[in-house]
Formats: C-alpha cells, sequence, structure tokens
C-alpha cells in the first residue's frame, strides 16, 4: 500500500503535458449519523479511452482513469471525539457513455481523534491537568468503492458537476489494545469528468 | 460545515470529561447531585460492557438525586481511546485504573469527596480488586450481584441451575420443559467431572442468562427517560465498543478466569453492601452472603430482593435505590 501510494505521489509530482486544472471535491461525510466533511484534490495519474460496439445501435466509450486524492477529512461524534484525517486515496474508475461511473479506491492516511470535553491527567507533580485538544494519533487505512454520476449528461445545461457516493470502510490502529473498524459514507460533488 | 461546527461545540449532559491514565483515555460522565459531597463510581457489568447502559432508568434517577454518580467507561471497553499493550490489559491493570480515578474525582471535586465503589456484576470483580491490591482511598463499597469469585461463581450457578431445573420441571416447566431439561443435561453433564473448565464456565454464564428468561421475575418500573431519548445522548459507538469489548473481553475474562477473593474479604475494611437478587442465576445470591459473612466491618448489609434477577436495579427500582442511598447516608 505504502508503495502504491509512494509511486501515486511521485507521478503525481512528475511534470505533465497538457496538464489540466485542479479539480477540488467535496463532501458530506457521514459515520453512522455523525456528520463531517471531507474535501479532496482529484488528479489523474493515467486515463484511457476505448470506442467499443454498444448492444445497443452505434459506439459506446468507456473512460478508465487512475487517481490519486489528497484530502482532508473531519467528522464529529458527539459527546465521543472528533476525528480528523489527513491522506490520499488511489482511484481506479471506470467511466461510462452515459455520464454513469464506478470506482474502487485504497487509502492510507493519519487520524487525529480529538477527545470531547476536556481530558485529565496527573502531571509529574501529581496535579490534576486538563487539555481540551488531547486526542489519540492513529493510522487510518481505507477501501471502499464509489458510484456515482455527471449532471452535465443528464439533460443539456445540467450543472457541470458530478455526484457521488462511496461507502468507505477504515481500519484504525493502533485503537486500544487491538485495532478498530470504522464505516463511513460520503456524498460529494466535484467537476463533471465530462468537462476535463 | 455550520451544522458540523455547532454540534463540535455543543454541550453533553453532566460533566463530561476524559482521564488519561497508562495509555488509555477512558470517558467520565458525572450526574447527579454533586453538591451530596458524596460520588458513588459506577464500575459496569461486562467485561465488554459499558457505563452508558447504568445511566437509565428509575433506580439511577432516584440515586441521582441524592448523590452523583461516576460513570465510566473501562480501559477497552464502551468509548474508551488509546493505546496499549494487550501483554499488559488485566484485571489488576483496570483496578489501577480506578484507583487513579477515584484521586482524580477528589482533585475535581474536592479532597473531602465520600467516593464510594459501586459496582455490577462484573464491575463486582473489579472493585474488589480495587480495594485489595490497590492503594485506592475509597469510603465505602457497594456489590451489586457481583462476582467476586469465578470459580466459587461457578458452583453456585451450576448448583443453582440444576435445583431450579429440577423444581421447575417437577412443576412441569412452566411452558419450558425442553429448555429445562436441556439445561438439567448441560449443567449434569459439567459437573460430572467436578472441575469446571473455561469453557464450561462460558456455556454456564449462557446458560444462567437463558434460565433467568423462564423464571417470572418481578416487573419494576421505569424511568422518566424514554429509550429513544436515552440513544439520542449516548455518546458510545456502539458497533467500536462492541468490536473492542469483544477483543477485551476474551483477555480480561481469560485473567478472571481463576481469581477467586474470597478468602481475602476479611481484608475489607470500609462499609460494604451487598445487593442481589434471589433468581439471578448469573451471579447467585450466596455470593453475597460470602462477602458479608467475611468483610472486616461491621458497617455492612446484605439484602436479596425477591424475585429479582442479574438486573436486579431493574427488577426492584425503587427497594433497590433506598436501601442504597439509605446506606450511604449512614456510613458516608
Amino acid at each position: 500500500m505504502s508503495a502504491l501510494l509512494m509511486a501515486a505521489s511521485l507521478a503525481l509530482a512528475a511534470p505533465k503535458k497538457n496538464a489540466e486544472p485542479l479539480v477540488w471535491n467535496t463532501s458530506y461525510v457521514a459515520q453512522g449519523l455523525r456528520p463531517g466533511f471531507k474535501i479532496g484534490l482529484d488528479y489523474p495519474l493515467a486515463e484511457s479511452r476505448k470506442v467499443r460496439d454498444s448492444r445497443r445501435p452505434g459506439k459506446k466509450t468507456v473512460r478508465r482513469a487512475l487517481v490519486v486524492e489528497p484530502s482532508v477529512m473531519a467528522w464529529h461524534h458527539w459527546g465521543n471525539h472528533t476525528p480528523i484525517t489527513a491522506g490520499a486515496q488511489l482511484i481506479y474508475r471506470k467511466g461510462f457513455g452515459n455520464g454513469r461511473h464506478r470506482e474502487l479506491f485504497v487509502g492510507q492516511g493519519a487520524t487525529y481523534a480529538i477527545n470531547a470535553g476536556r481530558t485529565y491527567s496527573f502531571d509529574d507533580s501529581g496535579e490534576l491537568q486538563g487539555s481540551a485538544l488531547a486526542g489519540n494519533l492513529m493510522s487510518a487505512t481505507s477501501v471502499g468503492f464509489g458510484l456515482g454520476r455527471d449532471l452535465s449528461r443528464r439533460k443539456k445545461g445540467g450543472p457541470d458537476l458530478t455526484w457521488y457516493v462511496r461507502p468507505t470502510a477504515t481500519i484504525w490502529a493502533p485503537y486500544n489494545s487491538g485495532v478498530a473498524p470504522v464505516l463511513t459514507i460520503e456524498l460529494g460533488v466535484r467537476r463533471a469528468w465530462s468537462q476535463r | 460545515m455550520i451544522v458540523f461546527l455547532s454540534m463540535v461545540l455543543g454541550c453533553t449532559p453532566g460533566d463530561y470529561w476524559y482521564f488519561r491514565t497508562d495509555g488509555v483515555d477512558l470517558p467520565v460522565r458525572v450526574e447527579g447531585n454533586l453538591d451530596s459531597g458524596v460520588v458513588l463510581l459506577m464500575l459496569h457489568g461486562g467485561p465488554g460492557g459499558s457505563s452508558v447502559d447504568y445511566n437509565l432508568g428509575l433506580d439511577t434517577e432516584l440515586i441521582e438525586a441524592e448523590y452523583a454518580v461516576a460513570y465510566y467507561d473501562q480501559r477497552g471497553q464502551g468509548g474508551t481511546h488509546g493505546s496499549y499493550e494487550i501483554s499488559r490489559y488485566s484485571v489488576q491493570q483496570v483496578a489501577d485504573d480506578n484507583a487513579n480515578l477515584v484521586q482524580a474525582l477528589r482533585a475535581r471535586y474536592g479532597e473531602d469527596t465520600s467516593v464510594w465503589l459501586y459496582g455490577h456484576s462484573w464491575g463486582g470483580m473489579l472493585g474488589t480488586a480495587t480495594l485489595l491490591d490497590t492503594d485506592a482511598d475509597v469510603d465505602g463499597w457497594i456489590e451489586s450481584a457481583g462476582s467476586h469469585d469465578y470459580p466459587l461463581n461457578d458452583t453456585y450457578t451450576a448448583e443453582m441451575l440444576a435445583a431450579v431445573a429440577a423444581e421447575e420441571l417437577d412443576a412441569g416447566g412452566n411452558g419450558y420443559k425442553p429448555e429445562w431439561s436441556d439445561i438439567q443435561r448441560r449443567v449434569e453433564r459439567i459437573l460430572e467431572d467436578g472441575e469446571i473448565s473455561n469453557n464450561e464456565s462460558m456455556s454456564l454464564n449462557g446458560m444462567a442468562f437463558d434460565a433467568e428468561s423462564y423464571v417470572d421475575l418481578a416487573e419494576g418500573a421505569y424511568g422518566d427517560e424514554s429509550v429513544i431519548g436515552y440513544l439520542l445522548r449516548n455518546p458510545t459507538a456502539r458497533a467500536t465498543a462492541w468490536w473492542s469489548g469483544l477483543n477485551g473481553g476474551y483477555y480480561l475474562n481469560e485473567d478472571a478466569q481463576t481469581i477467586s477473593y474470597t478468602d481475602r474479604l476479611d481484608e475489607i475494611e470500609v462499609p460494604s453492601l451487598f445487593l442481589y437478587g434471589d433468581r439471578d442465576f448469573v451471579c447467585p445470591a450466596p455470593l453475597g452472603q460470602d462477602a458479608y459473612d467475611r468483610v472486616s466491618t461491621d458497617e455492612t448489609a446484605y439484602i436479596v430482593y425477591e424475585d429479582a434477577g442479574h438486573s436486579l436495579m431493574v427488577n426492584r427500582p425503587r427497594e433497590y435505590a433506598n436501601d442504597l442511598i439509605e446506606f450511604v447516608a449512614t456510613y458516608r
């Protein structure tokens, strides 16, 4: 995973011909009923297009891309903690002529989960001291898939946006004496793929 | 973003804080009457449980009207966070957390605060361990359907299951004839070889909970808070807590399986109240009688509630709360 992400980062740093403008995505993230947000940068590393015969009359275009998405995400679990994650996802995306796309991804990041309320501990002199930002640092390894649709392809004059939904499973480690599985769902928008 | 920030900055009921000790952050919620100068440190059941499950019901409302109750999740359970070595995870380590938390409660609410340990079920094991194997300075001990001796607990559970199964079958089974026959057969098999293994102990525990659902218990009464209200203000991540508790519970159960404090109960000198249910198969009432007979204090009481099971505070909330309040008022 680390090697894969390192390769992605190197590719990201490499100069590209006909570089595309950077595309930001923004999403609402929910962990159960707990709300959050994610802001990411959708950066294609490699892309291909193939035109094939369709079962219907005509041709269909299938577009594939390998995308890296550095991102910052946070959500709030009331009375428990607020995890903030910085990381990157490596995404394999496949788009179809009707504007729909599917994707699979793996991600790696670091999460700092700030405890709700103040966290007290005894200092070296035996005094009880409180901190509002105390929390725990963990690695966050994720895997998931996504579905979405280009709104500009749905009807003429549609917005130049793609919506997407991504259920994601993340493993936090270390967590207590082991690891913790965390499930989130991301509902987001970014600039339409067809316009790029 | 606005909704997110408003929720981050939102308030939680009671005095809610984390206590960091030995690699773990323990969530602590103190609710009730802090002006009383008494804090009951709730040691929840399990292992693998959560203190929020005790922050509900009529008994809780009555007790909190008189005293403050500190609900906290034990290391590796409920809403705890942190990172620590599994090799050190033990009853002793959790007892040490309790001792440190007692100190923190006094540092936070006043050095003259009367702090009592209040353990239910598995919390009975931890409270006893805290009293006997740490230097915790507590003012009293309340053991509610607690297990301070796993091997003895297993023996009492097996004996009670066998006796009640025979009684119920003689009386026709009360609609549970196959279930009681199955329990009778399995308990006989466990008792045959004289020694109860870890797996058999777990099996007895499962049968004990099943058996409780086959007998008539007092219906009890509920508090004013709705279950939905409770769930909405419950900060524990249920799935994470379940996973964490499963993992941690395995190690703690392994450690506790051979722990027997019965022969050391005479080292307990603080006021001690033992509350048990007469229909509790999980931690049968004779455990409480044993403890009551052995502690080295005259400031003690042993109360058994009729038609009450392992959740005796649910079956007999008014009597339970009144007895507890009165005992603490007498010996605080």
